[in-house]
């Protein structure tokens, strides 16, 4: 008998690409119009920061140079792993571990989190981090471990997906994957990102 | 019934000895090798039938096991590849 799929932690198994790849386009669209809204752009792949001025365009356009970077570098990985390997289904686990990150990038929008964080950074500029309570604290720790949380979902999802689009089962295979985002991230923000922020 | 291809005892693969006509009850003794295909697990019979009646088409096989085209192909994968060590071809 065999085993069925956990959806939660990898839909890759599960779901078929186009059902998956509707999801992600539409996740990548409503992120593009979320990091618009909430004016943060993605300056790393893995990295926001706040940018006061990001258009509509220029927050779909980073959200597509991260896509198609991360697909493309895991896409030579796999091919070199699996000759198998289809652009399609890596391409669907870089949209869909998307997800998670903008979760997060809603969840520091909540005007809880949002006052605690301007709170804690007025305190830390001006020397009054005496005014910090204890609630501020308990906020700002909780929403730093709900966010790490989603980070590592988002990274089991792309590992998950790499497993399944390459069928990787060595150490190695591992290795390059972690190679691989390290490089993405390296590319990203030293080349591709200065060239969009200029746009 | 399913039919054992292991020794429960020693897991060793095992043998056919015996074989009878069930209409005349003629029994013919020997020590046979079991065909390849029942050296496969059931499920892997089951597989192999399933890629068949599918027409040799893993995305059927995929849609009718309501699973994704990868993970379909990373089975059939891992099975070519434990086929392969069976037989001696890897």
């Amino acid at each position: 008998m065999t085993k069925r799929p956990n959806a939660f932690i990898n839909p890759f198994e599960r779901f078929t690409e186009k059902k998956l790849a509707i999801a992600g386009t539409l996740c990548l669209l409503a992120g593009a119009i979320l990091f618009r809204w909430c004016r943060q752009t993605n300056d790393g792949v893995y990295h926001i920061a706040p940018k006061p001025d990001l258009t509509l365009t220029g927050a779909l356009t980073e959200a597509i140079c991260c896509t198609v970077l991360l697909t493309a570098l895991l896409w030579v990985l796999g091919k070199f792993i699996n000759i198998k390997t289809r652009v399609i289904d890596l391409a669907n686990a870089t949209l869909i571990h998307r997800i998670p990150l903008i979760l997060g990038i809603l969840m520091i929008q909540l005007p809880v989190v949002k006052t605690t964080t301007e709170r804690i950074l007025h305190a830390t500029r001006n020397n009054t981090i005496q005014e910090i309570t204890s609630r501020d604290l308990s906020i700002a720790s909780l929403t730093g471990l709900l966010m790490l949380g989603l980070l590592v979902y988002s990274i089991v999802l792309l590992v998950n997906g790499f497993r399944t689009a390459v069928h990787a089962k060595k150490a190695v295979h591992y290795i390059g994957f972690a190679f691989a985002l390290i490089l993405a991230e390296v590319i990203y923000r030293s080349f591709i990102y200065p060239v969009l922020s200029r746009l | 019934m399913k039919l054992p291809v292991n020794c429960p005892s020693c897991e060793n693969p095992l043998k056919v000895s015996q074989l009878k006509c069930e209409t005349c009850l003629t029994e013919v003794t020997g020590n046979y090798e079991l065909p390849f295909y029942l050296k496969l697990s059931r499920e892997e019979q089951d597989f192999i039938m399933n890629f068949f009646l599918a027409s040799g088409s893993i995305k059927e096989m995929a849609r009718q096991a309501d699973t994704s085209y990868p993970t379909m192909r990373n089975r059939m994968d891992d099975m070519i590849a434990k086929i392969k060590k069976m037989t001696g071809n890897d």
